[in-house]
């Protein structure tokens, strides 16, 4: 079998299993469009002025997070549960001839479609449900997408890391809620600080295709840099993991 | 308590012990939310609504009080929804070998009341280290009932909807509900969130952590919100092992 045989192979599988499992599926269309109109809901009911400093609205913000939030965390489990359910089978193709580098590129392009969706989804519902007509939805596509490719590629390197479902949901749910709470600005921490979070450059890319209709040039190298980081940081630890047969 | 339910709890903690890494785990997350946040968020007072009074108080301390029940309902909800899910095979087995619905139960109840009592603990001991709650036993107290109603709704969301959907459920409850809904610095929340499930303990939380009186109303509104929710989980859970 050639290489890209065996690769669309892969793709084909991880799809398969996911689709498998109706609900999720489900999940993964519904809870972006919920995440939006819960996060604006409860955004809105705080007080505007004095403590929050944001470029939007409370509810706009808490819609932006909402859907950062839901399309990277989506990912990011999905990414997480791909490398726990694939790693015995994973193994085997290993022995069967399969490279290392072959079969983590059919887990990232599994992951990097369910992220596409994921994303046209969540651009979708904040397009349809942010209050005013959002200017630049290609610009609130390419934020969500880069969330969430970050996310699914931290998920792929957790469960290759961590190989067990209670701890490996465990530590990618922790991470990706602080992450969210540091993205937000809710608490007002300094942007020195927050920036180095992985959701914060995709949150300020929407935020600026929201409110200003504009592409946040400054904010998209660093978020590539984020993306590009966990792209190599899944690749070590995946080959590793799979060709010498023990965990990374 | 009977012999077979001791063997149980006991077999579900040895379990626990032979897994160092979900033990660093549970103590590091605590110390690292906690933590974070009372070390980064700005040096400046918040005014909050308390039990219908103005609070002012530094954000540190309002970050490691508001984080702890947000950690603690987060590691209890996963906890609770892997607990069951890891131990479906070895109940239908047990049940095979003689165990009663009751036993199974209890047990496994029993098993969930010992991860949330450790996963509170921790994030207690991380939170003291930040600030000193007005009263410390009712703080305790409170934060181990956010902990046990997530923990059970953690089952329930395990059995209802499996694991890949249950893992995007409870990443997103405890931050919608704690976060968002009751969070003290809001004035203009919705009259529905008052039945979402963190609602009477974390009142009694914040009352317990900034000021010196307790609402035991709010102490026993959680309690009777957690036994719902534990005879709910009963219920699935007996449906799920087919035990009767």
């Amino acid at each position: 079998m050639s290489g890209v045989r065996r690769t669309v192979a892969g793709i084909q599988a991880g799809t398969r299993s996911f689709i498998r499992e109706p609900f999720t599926v489900v999940l993964l269309v519904v809870l972006p469009a919920l995440s939006i109109q819960i996060y604006g809901v409860s955004m809105g009911q705080f007080p505007e002025v004095g403590f929050f400093q944001t470029t939007a609205s409370l509810k706009t913000t808490g819609q932006i997070t909402g859907a950062v939030f839901a399309t990277g965390a989506l990912a990011g489990v999905l990414g997480l549960f791909q490398m726990i359910s694939a790693r015995t089978a994973d193994r085997r193709l290993a022995m069967c001839g399969f490279h290392g580098i072959g079969l983590v590129g059919a887990r990232f392009a599994t992951v990097a479609a369910a992220s596409v969706v994921v994303s046209v989804v969540a651009t979708i519902s904040v397009t349809v449900l942010v209050d005013g007509s959002v200017e630049a939805p290609i610009g609130v596509f390419l934020g969500l997408v880069l969330a969430s490719g970050i996310y699914g590629l931290l998920g792929i390197v957790i469960g290759s890391v961590l190989p067990r479902e209670l701890e490996g949901s465990l530590l990618l749910v922790i991470l990706a809620d602080v992450d969210n709470i540091f993205a937000s600005g809710l608490f007002g921490i300094k942007e020195s600080i927050t920036r180095f979070a992985p959701l914060s450059h995709p949150h300020n890319i929407v935020t600026q295709a929201v409110v200003d209709g504009s592409l946040a040039t400054e904010h998209l190298a660093p978020a590539i840099g984020h993306l590009s980081l966990f792209v190599l940081l899944s690749i070590v630890v995946y080959t590793y993991q799979v060709e010498s047969g023990g965990d990374a | 308590m009977n012999r077979r339910i001791t063997t149980s709890v006991v077999m579900g903690i040895r379990e626990f012990r032979r897994t160092p890494v979900l033990i660093a785990l549970l103590a590091f997350l605590p110390a690292y939310i906690i933590g974070a946040f009372v070390l980064l968020v700005p040096d400046v007072d918040v005014t909050a609504t308390i039990d219908g009074a103005t609070v002012t108080v530094p954000m540190a301390d309002f970050a490691a009080a508001f984080m702890t029940s947000v950690t603690v309902a987060i590691l209890s909800g996963i906890v609770g929804l892997f607990l069951i899910q890891t131990s479906q095979a070895a109940d239908d087995r047990l049940r095979l070998a003689g165990y009663g619905a009751t036993d199974l139960v209890v047990s496994r109840v029993g098993t969930l009341g010992l991860g949330t009592v450790i996963v509170t603990a921790v994030s207690v001991l991380v939170a003291v280290q930040a600030f000193t709650p007005e009263s410390l036993a009712p703080f305790i107290i409170a934060t181990l009932l956010v902990g046990l109603t997530y923990g059970i709704l953690g089952v329930v969301v395990g059995i209802v909807i499996g694991r890949l959907g249950g893992v995007y459920v409870m990443l997103f409850a405890p931050m919608v509900d704690i976060l968002m809904f009751q969070n003290p610095l809001a004035t203009d929340a919705p009259e529905w969130t008052t039945v979402l499930p963190s609602k009477y303990a974390t009142n009694a939380l914040f009352e317990a952590a900034f000021t010196t009186s307790v609402d035991l109303w709010d102490f026993g509104l959680a309690v009777v919100y957690a036994a719902i929710l534990l005879t709910i989980g009963i219920l699935i859970f007996y449906r799920a092992t087919d035990v009767e």
